[in-house]
């Protein structure tokens, strides 16, 4: 049984139901002219299957059975009033999700008055369900072409120097586990894949991940879950749901890591670990040290001692990790370093204004409402709340947030422990010497 | 005098914009959207990267500003001698920011609560710069850093050496930032000159939408915008160049693999006729290498682009170029094949239910986009910036295009004597691993 809600007001999902490995949620809002309809197939991730997967979100959306090139599969999208179908690889700590979406136009704006639902829905499970392959394997030039684009985006990695950064640094901070491997595997792993693999790989996807599937509608539509379950309900499906927490292992030093390249500009990224911060804290923490506009890395990095230009900061719930990066000259690395820590012990010593946390509040509240006001951060909000096994309302975190003492600041600040340090330096810069410590 | 009010509608979905000409000269547009959680304003002026030459009235000579002002300035606004302006927005709970683009420069924040304290905030510091030698100087090594990330963005670096091949002459061709050089002949003094020149109320737009209300803002913006007398300054107009014929601009960066950009130069437009010719040219684009095409998908089976291919018009006061961009081993055998397809199709005849498909799309498409507060400012304030338009203009002018507007499009936008191919090509990445 699905939750249905006639107007979406938060991600209040309840518990759903895992009925047959798949659970279906249903969101309504009479503001939104369009709809959407997500399924994430929720993986274990290995070396060898981690570029299969990514492979996998291209094959199924580029073609099927019935249209068999990405031409006529995109003709028959545009005819749809530009009908969107589309699909990513996200990662969860060890694990990911195949997350496939579709979004279009409601049928109230179709100009002839067409029932655009209907042949949208027929579509989309016919690329999940009735693939472009023959014979146990995808079809040529298909699976040759999502292969070469898949081999490109691996050797296109260092095109985006803070993402090629970022993977570098969590490659090394989550060595030996399946966080290490990129969102698209390693070159040599995906130049092996072949379509019967690929095949193989799908069809026991569909066997035995759970699915869990979030659609975000103007007005009721109960034919979208009729027809949903009426496609997947037929497969054999035997899947439970993940725990996803896979806490990074301690260290007995930092990694520490360098890397030239002909940049113009260094970056540098810093991951702590921690052992156990509950929620509302970790959310308080992170906006006080660097998600507040005014937070204490860009007031004091940035804006008072012109550091660096950009330092961001991102957390991993379930691999228990607070990210740092900033882009600066490669001489600064120490210097940035050491005022990264110098900030640290602020949270640890309670040396910070009310205010601040305050603000973190403030700015989880507003980005709660804003998730409300599209179909897709819509959907992705309902499905982060059942991976995060935390099916509290925003609200209630919100109320959990303002109830943070700076005494649980800091002791949370004290768990934060050094794991990696990685820096991808510009070739003309100065040698840096950092320190990890 | 009261502000003079019109509504304008959009037949397709039912929208309204109201639009609101203010007695300071501020033109200032809303659209109420309740239904939505959150509120968005931009506060906008015609003031880009490329008005750095203009001659004020009175003056004999023009006078030219050094690259990136107008991103310098709109960093150095935010300098306030009492307290930080981010932290009086995050205080209400809001977010904010600005962009600096080629035609306009952009204030902006988003909000759940708290929404017309905000709009003050906004409204005040956008008209009180404060410059000080000092903050200026600060300031430099920051945008400089904030140069050097985009020099080493291959997407950046492949679309200014496209535009440095097209439009020489124009400054247009300089990045948004300017260059570490001509950063450094900023002062306050210039920064003081040009927000003198360029902020004032009639250059400027005021632009809301979600959970807002007309009626308050136009009370506001009463109380908050200073009536000036405008200090006029004619830009210098470019002449537009013979065409070049087929240039290829190379260099080599860290990347992984060619990136290519080709764009098509054409005559530039104003206003409705810009804005109708840049739909036409991008849906003549699909037609002829959109990802529904056969030429595509012959291109993508030949191994010849990939996924990242895509096309777009790119068009301003002074600029139109139609490009297509993405990833190959071998760019000069897309381009051919694109040309090819042109010649094919201006002999031939487009696809006349292709067009149709695509034009579909569009309409589609823009249905959709305008379902946000966030993307109706943006539009409102684009239109404001496209020489007044209406936000709504988009529909009724795709409704307006016939596949037997191809050819024309074809003849005028995409002339194979006035193109530059840019290419980014991979440069050994000289990688070294060591402890640090």
């Amino acid at each position: 049984m699905s939750r249905k809600m006639t107007e979406y007001a938060a991600p209040d999902c309840g518990e759903g139901s895992t009925e047959n490995g798949l659970r279906y949620t249903a969101l309504c809002s009479p503001k939104f002219r369009s709809c959407l309809l997500t399924f994430y197939f929720y993986v274990h991730r290995t070396k060898e299957t981690a570029p299969v997967h990514a492979l996998l979100t291209d094959l199924l959306t580029a073609s099927s059975a019935a249209y068999k090139d990405h031409a006529a599969l995109s003709l028959r999208l545009e005819s749809l009033y530009a009908a969107d179908f589309s699909a990513k690889l996200s990662l969860c700590g060890d694990d990911a999700a195949l997350v496939f979406t579709a979004s279009w136009l409601d049928d109230r704006y179709a100009l002839n008055g067409e029932a655009i639902t209907g042949q949208v829905l027929d579509l989309i499970l016919g690329c999940l369900l009735q693939p472009n392959a023959e014979n146990g394997a995808f079809c040529d030039p298909a699976f040759r072409i999502c292969k070469q684009n898949l081999l490109d985006d691996i050797d296109c990695l260092c095109n985006d120097k803070r993402e090629y950064a970022l993977q570098q640094a969590a490659a090394i901070a989550y060595q030996g586990t399946p966080a290490a491997f990129s969102v698209h595997g390693s070159r040599e792993d995906a130049e092996t894949v072949t379509p019967a693999q690929a095949y193989r790989v799908w069809q026991e996807i569909l066997r035995t991940s759970f699915c869990e599937i979030v659609c975000v509608t103007p007005e009721p539509k109960p034919e979208i879950e009729a027809a949903v379950r009426g496609a997947l309900g037929q497969l054999p499906r035997n899947a439970a749901f993940f725990d996803f927490d896979a806490p990074t292992a301690p260290k007995q030093r930092p990694a520490v890591q360098t890397e030239t390249m002909p940049l113009e500009q260094s970056k540098l990224v810093l991951v702590y670990r921690y052992d156990s911060i509950p929620r509302e804290v970790l959310a308080v923490l992170c906006g006080v040290l660097g998600g507040i506009p005014e937070s204490l890395l860009f007031l004091n990095l940035r804006e008072k001692q012109g550091l660096c230009y950009y330092c961001a900061l991102q957390s991993s719930q379930f691999k228990h990790t607070v990210t740092i990066d900033c882009g600066m000259d490669a001489e600064q690395a120490e210097t940035v370093q050491a005022a990264v820590a110098e900030q640290l012990r602020k949270l640890q010593d309670r040396d910070f204004p009310d205010e601040m946390m305050r603000q973190a509040v403030l700015q989880y509240e507003y980005h709660a409402a804003a998730v409300q006001d599209a179909p897709d951060s819509t959907a992705a909000a309902a499905a982060a709340m059942y991976r995060r096994r935390d099916l509290r309302t925003p609200e209630a975190l919100a109320e959990a947030m303002r109830q943070v003492t700076r005494e649980q600041i800091a002791e949370a600040a004290k768990q934060l422990t050094p794991d990696t340090v990685y820096l991808l330096r510009a070739e003309d810069g100065e040698e840096a010497d950092a320190d990890a410590g | 005098m009261p502000a003079e009010i019109t509504r304008l509608t959009d037949p397709c979905t039912g929208d309204v914009c109201i639009r609101m000409q203010h007695d300071s000269g501020l033109e200032i547009r809303v659209m109420e959207m309740p239904a939505f959680s959150t509120s968005y304003a931009q506060f906008g002026t015609r003031f880009g990267s490329v008005h750095r030459k203009f001659r004020r009235a009175g003056d004999a000579a023009y006078t030219e500003m050094p690259a990136g002002i107008a991103h310098y300035l709109e960093h150095k606004l935010f300098e306030n001698p009492d307290s930080s302006i981010s932290a009086a927005f995050s205080r209400l709970g809001a977010r904010d920011n600005a962009y600096t683009d080629f035609d306009r420069t952009v204030y902006y924040f988003q909000t759940q609560q708290h929404f017309y304290e905000a709009l003050e905030l906004l409204t005040g510091f956008v008209q009180e710069p404060y410059f000080t030698q000092e903050s200026v100087e600060r300031e430099r090594s920051i945008i400089a850093q904030e140069l050097r990330e985009c020099l080493d963005d291959p997407a950046d670096q492949v679309f200014f050496q496209m535009l440095g091949g097209l439009y020489p002459e124009h400054p247009v061709h300089t990045d948004v930032l300017g260059t570490e050089e001509s950063i450094r002949q900023i002062t306050p003094e210039i920064l003081y000159t040009c927000h003198a020149l360029f902020y004032h109320p009639q250059n400027m737009v005021l632009c809301c939408a979600g959970n807002v209300e007309a009626e308050k803002i136009l009370q506001l913006c009463d109380r908050m915008i200073k009536k000036r007398t405008p200090v006029t300054a004619a830009p210098f107009r470019y002449p537009e160049r013979a065409p070049a014929g087929r240039l290829i601009r190379r260099k080599t960066m860290p990347v992984g693999k060619t990136q290519f950009a080709a764009g098509f130069r054409s005559r530039p437009e104003s206003g409705t006729v810009r804005l109708k010719e840049s739909l036409l040219s991008s849906l003549t684009a699909e037609l002829l290498i959109g990802s529904s095409s056969p030429l595509c998908q012959r291109l993508l089976a030949e191994g010849l682009i990939n996924d990242t291919f895509s096309t777009d018009c790119f068009a301003g006061d002074g600029w139109f170029t139609v490009l297509a961009e993405g990833e190959s081993d071998c760019p000069e055998a897309v381009l051919d094949a694109l040309c090819a397809e042109i010649g094919r199709v201006k002999k031939e005849g487009a696809d006349r239910a292709l067009f149709d498909t695509l034009k579909r799309a569009a309409y589609g498409d823009t249905v959709i986009s305008m379902n946000h507060p966030e993307a109706a400012c943006a539009a409102m304030l684009d239109s404001f910036i496209w020489d007044g338009i209406s936000p709504f203009a988009r529909a009724e002018l795709l409704a307006q295009l016939t596949a037997d507007d191809v050819q024309g499009c074809l003849e005028t936008r995409f002339c194979t004597d006035n193109i530059c191919l840019s290419v980014i090509e991979p440069e050994s990445l000289g990688k070294e691993e060591s402890e640090l």
